[in-house]
């Protein structure tokens, strides 16, 4: 789905992530590497599959063919979940078959990940400013100016009701002012239920489709 | 005779009493060496019976010779006090120590240093204590294990550990003796069994014959009476006419949020209690309900509102009458909660039933006939939980170790009796690998095996973490409430206190207080002047209504439609019925009705089958399935205890799907799994499993940090299983639990082989009537759709965009930053000074 985020054209993916048609970039958030790993690493014993449908996830996002082609991936933070594990290791074989650029903006949780991103072959900056448009992690750190901050951090989810007390939660972007939240990438966490506001935007992710549920 | 019995005999003599024929029994049994049960009811002397028989058979200090397993902390202690005064008097030198999660860890160290002779202690702290290396030395010289309150245990999973414990200590030593004790239960056999296996086993009973006076509290004017709702407080004048015409007494509550509403409302209308009155219930801190208890024994207090905390124990002596607020919802409760007053030699126990809304009225009336035909509840015992399997290896691999020898031992108790290879072999890979077959699992640290060739725990600190979760069996994640300068109070579960913002006000333990943050597990509060304040709602709560009483209010319908009316419940409610009967129809014991109304929220569809709120849950379903495979549709459905309410914003195609069979039980064990619904309690269910079996981590308590990275909720572990380890044995027991609790297939079909006999009433209303009125104001729905999902959401899209804008959000400083606001919790109950 295309909309247009102050005047900058961008495209809503299933996937999960946010294609910038003008800078030939995909963008997206909390993807948490290494999480389901930690969790197993301290006995709690959670499958391993999730980490490596999201990696095939995010390899679909960067080979994007034709004239939608990414020339670089943006994370606005929580690329990683917390110490270093062999999930990183693969997202960093899978990395090193790309030829395009990829930038952390960092997180609360990427402070681990500096040594790893260098030697991974990605760039780290807490702060990232394209034109017009500003990259952080946490909608919090977001400053007057750019004519829209790009971010994630918290995970986004929208309640809809309908008739008869239908209820149906799902994971969204959610778009406020000159603010923009991702949801998050990685399939393996949470999220939190937004409350939307005259005048805010909300796109929903069902299934492999994107729907605009407010818009006033 | 040996010289304790002559002892037990001086210690009766100077006490001027004299034992019952049946303590005599157990006194010679104990030490004849028989395994048995004693069915006797709370307050009947059974600490005496047991406690004196084990002293027969074991009169001198040495090791540690009686373990007596007991449901309840607050009990515990009772226990301990009554039979170190009998020890004292009959067998000098023994001591009787108290072991729970509330012992201090200096006491806990003496204890492990020199064993008393017998330990009072619940299943949970015998689990920690079998996690600790020298559980085997500690256990050797056991000569008995006394399960008090069996009928408590059975049919939790607290049973099944207890099941557990039980075969290792038979393991330690060989020749324990076990008994049990339990109070009148609809299946005593099946009680026996589960406990003793095959063995040969004396069963005593305890005759003792108690008058009740059981009375109902009936409203002045029916016409105001509300149709819904569940606090009472309409009858609140009667209640204190009753507590002020008693020496003391015990309010019940069916839940805690009820009791500090009633604590706080009673105070507020009747000042002069202040100071005589008090308040008690599972959450509030061990000192305060030891307080309330010792003020109960005191006879300093004049009302105490209460939960099931007080359910069980020794006899408050002083209190002579109980009221219970609202339906107890099973015949075994309602008896139990009679017999907490009157324990005067030769008193009546007398119990008043508090009604909160009209229908209650119709099961105060249907108790009576249950109690005088003695239709008893069965307690049926869980089989074969894995996740208290697999929590019981990481609690072995902790301390001792296991082998696949194991597998004996546990195969020796009653859930576990028909364990398969494969179950047992997956429990085993699932703590030492992870559970996931051919992916990764070097990295996987639980249980490893150990050069010695035993399973152990792989760290120090996973073993730490392992005996925080082993107390936390069906409970969720709780936060202390602590003072600012000052005590703990007690525990609320972490979702409520999430919701709090700082200064927000909350009414806990009967006092309004002020939340200032939340440090390390302890939400910090402050004593507030503020009257308004909303009331905790814990987790859990509804009782369902048990079939055996279910049928007597069958009774009790039909008989009132047939224009005979007994007693002065009935009388009473009668305007209700007349108000049913006029607008819609009440159902005689051959019909089966159905209401179908239409309003501004869809199409509702109303089904009583009066099979209680459990069978309703599955029941819904099942019929929301059958007309859905009819059209697609979206349904959202609720449910009570006499009947569940199907709504659609489409018209429900009732007649289609009569004729196709809605109440066929032909395919019904496919339909039943069929059942979108069956996924739903399936999650639900997996709430509990996954913190059992140690998935859900929830922090350490106090001084520690909150371990972030590790937590998850249930609800994503039931989704990554789902989703990549279909076949894991937790999600397949989730699934078996909902299916043989509440998709019950047997009594599923029961029901509707009896619909199917049963006349069909179909009646339009124009408005709910009043068996309908209840279900439909009920918030906690479940939902079943075979729509597509893209036309449900844009359905609700065209819903959405003409709802009301949110309430403004905080914008924090200057700049453009913006957070969610966190979730107010409704206002259920605003306190108001006269």
């Amino acid at each position: 789905m295309t909309i247009t985020l102050a005047t900058i054209q961008a495209e809503l993916l299933a996937e999960r992530a946010l294609y910038l048609p003008a800078l030939h970039a995909v963008v997206c958030s909390d993807v948490h590497l290494g999480k389901t790993s930690t969790f197993r690493h301290h006995g709690l014993a959670v499958p391993d599959g999730p980490h490596i449908t999201d990696l095939q996830r995010l390899d679909a996002l960067v080979r994007r063919p034709g004239s939608a082609s990414c020339a670089q991936l943006i994370v606005v933070g929580d690329l990683v979940h917390a110490r270093h594990n062999h999930e990183w290791e693969r997202f960093a074989a899978v990395r090193a078959t790309w030829d395009n650029a990829v930038t952390l903006v960092s997180g609360n949780h990427d402070h681990h990940a500096m040594a790893f991103a260098q030697r991974a072959g990605i760039a780290v900056t807490p702060f990232l400013e394209l034109g017009s448009m500003a990259f952080v992690h946490s909608p919090e750190d977001a400053h007057h100016g750019p004519d829209i901050t790009i971010c994630g951090h918290l995970h986004p989810a929208v309640v809809l009701h309908g008739r008869a007390r239908q209820k149906l939660r799902l994971p969204c972007f959610w778009h406020r002012g000159s603010i923009f939240v991702l949801p998050a990438f990685g399939s393996f966490t949470g999220s939190m239920t937004i409350t939307p506001q005259h005048g805010d935007r909300v796109w929903a992710i069902a299934a492999d489709a994107v729907h605009a549920v407010h818009q006033t | 005779m040996n010289s304790v019995r002559k002892a037990i005999g001086d210690w009766f003599a100077l006490q001027q009493k004299v034992p019952f024929d049946w303590q005599e029994s157990v006194w010679e049994a104990i030490p004849a060496g028989r395994p048995g049960m004693l069915n006797a009811p709370t307050g009947s002397g059974k600490t005496y019976a047991m406690f004196l028989g084990a002293l027969c058979a074991n009169p001198r200090p040495g090791g540690l010779r009686v373990l007596w397993i007991t449901p309840l902390r607050a009990l515990a202690k009772d226990a301990v006090r009554s039979m170190q005064e009998a020890a004292d008097a009959v067998a000098p030198g023994v001591r009787v120590a108290l072991r729970t999660g509330d012992t201090p860890a200096a006491e806990k160290a003496r204890q492990e240093r020199n064993p008393p002779h017998t330990m009072v202690i619940t299943p949970e702290s015998l689990h920690v204590l079998l996690s600790r290396q020298g559980a085997s030395a500690m256990f050797a010289s056991l000569t008995l294990i006394v399960v008090d309150e069996w009928h408590e245990l059975l049919g939790s999973k607290r049973g099944v550990q207890t099941e557990l414990a039980i075969a290792r200590l038979r393991t330690i030593a060989p020749d324990v003796l076990v008994w049990g004790v339990s109070a009148t239960i609809g299946n005593m056999a099946e009680a026996t069994a589960v406990l003793h296996g095959r063995r040969d086993v004396t069963v005593i009973r305890a005759t003792v014959h108690k008058n009740m006076e059981r009375i109902t509290i009936l409203p002045d004017a029916i016409e105001r009476f509300p149709w819904s709702g569940h606090m009472g407080l309409l009858l609140l004048e009667k209640a204190e006419h009753i507590v002020a015409s008693l020496t003391s007494t015990l309010v019940f509550t069916n839940t805690r949020n009820q009791a500090e509403v009633w604590y706080q409302q009673f105070l507020d209308a009747y000042d002069h209690y202040a100071g005589t009155m008090a308040l008690h219930h599972g959450s509030l801190d061990q000192h305060v309900r030891t307080w309330v208890e010792d003020a109960l024994h005191a006879g300093t207090v004049k009302v105490v509102f209460c939960t099931a905390s007080l359910d069980l124990g020794v006899d408050f002596t002083p209190v002579d009458g109980v009221i219970q607020v609202g339906s107890p919802k099973s015949v075994a409760r309602y008896l139990q909660r009679a017999g907490r007053s009157g324990h005067r030699p030769g008193a009546t126990s007398r119990i008043w039933l508090l009604p909160t809304q009209a229908l209650e009225l119709v099961e105060a009336a249907a108790l009576h006939d249950a109690v005088e035909a003695e239709t008893l509840e069965s307690r049926r015992p869980i089989l074969e939980p894995m996740d208290v399997l697999v929590q019981w290896l990481v609690t072995l691999a902790c301390g001792e170790g296991f082998t696949h020898d194991l597998v004996a031992e546990v195969r020796s108790t009653y859930a576990y009796q028909h364990l398969s290879d494969d179950r047992w072999a997956w429990a085993v890979d699932f703590v030492t690998r992870g559970g996931v077959g051919l992916q990764a699992y070097e990295d996987f640290h639980k249980v490893r095996l150990a050069d010695d060739g035993r399973y152990r725990i792989a760290s120090r600190s996973q073993a730490l973490r392992h005996r925080l979760s082993i107390g936390t069996i069906s409970s969720d994640a709780m936060i202390a409430v602590k003072l600012q300068r000052g005590s703990t109070l007690g525990h609320i579960e972490e979702s409520f206190i999430g919701k709090l913002e700082e200064g927000s006000t909350f009414w806990f333990a009967g006092r309004c207080l002020e939340f200032i943050r939340v440090r390390d597990m302890v939400a910090e509060v402050r004593p507030s002047t503020s009257t308004t304040g909303i009331v905790p709602q814990w987790m859990g709560g509804r009782m369902p209504l048990s079939s055996s009483l279910a049928q007597h209010v069958r009774m009790r319908l039909h008989e009132a439609a047939n224009g005979h009316l007994r007693g002065p419940e009935m009388t009473c409610v009668r305007p209700v019925l007349d108000v049913q009967e006029r607008t819609s129809r009440v159902p005689r014991q051959d019909e089966l009705l159905m209401e179908e109304l239409v309003d501004r929220d869809g199409h509702h569809l109303f089904v009583y089958p009066f099979e209680g709120r459990l069978v309703h849950e599955g029941m819904a379903a099942l019929f929301a399935l059958r007309l859905a495979s009819i059209r697609p549709a979206s349904y959202s459905l609720a449910m009570n205890d006499y009947g569940f309410e199907i709504l659609s914003d489409s018209p429900i195609p009732l007649t289609e799907a009569l004729q196709h069979g809605l109440l066929s039980t032909s395919n019904l064990s496919t339909d039943i799994l069929g059942t979108v619904n069956a996924a739903l309690l399936a999650r639900r269910r997996f709430r509990d499993i996954s913190r059992i079996a140690g998935l859900v981590f929830n922090g350490f308590p106090s001084k520690q940090k909150r371990a972030r990275q590790l937590q998850a909720s249930s609800e994503l572990f039931f989704d990554v299983f789902t989703q990549y380890d279909a076949s894991n044995a937790l999600l397949q027991q989730a699934h078996e639990e909902a299916l043989l609790e509440q998709l019950d297939e047997e009594r599923m079909r029961l029901a509707l082989e009896r619909m199917n006999t049963q006349k069909l009433i179909r009646i339009t209303v124009e408005r709910p009537s009043p068996f309908g009125f209840p279900i439909l104001v009920d918030r906690l729905r479940e939902r079943l759709s075979t729509e597509k999902l893209e036309d449900r959401i844009k359905k609700m899209q065209a819903h959405f965009v003409g709802a009301e804008a949110a309430q403004a959000l905080p914008f924090r400083g200057d700049g453009p930053t913006f957070l969610a606001p966190p979730k107010q919790p409704r206002e259920r109950r605003r306190r108001r000074r006269p």
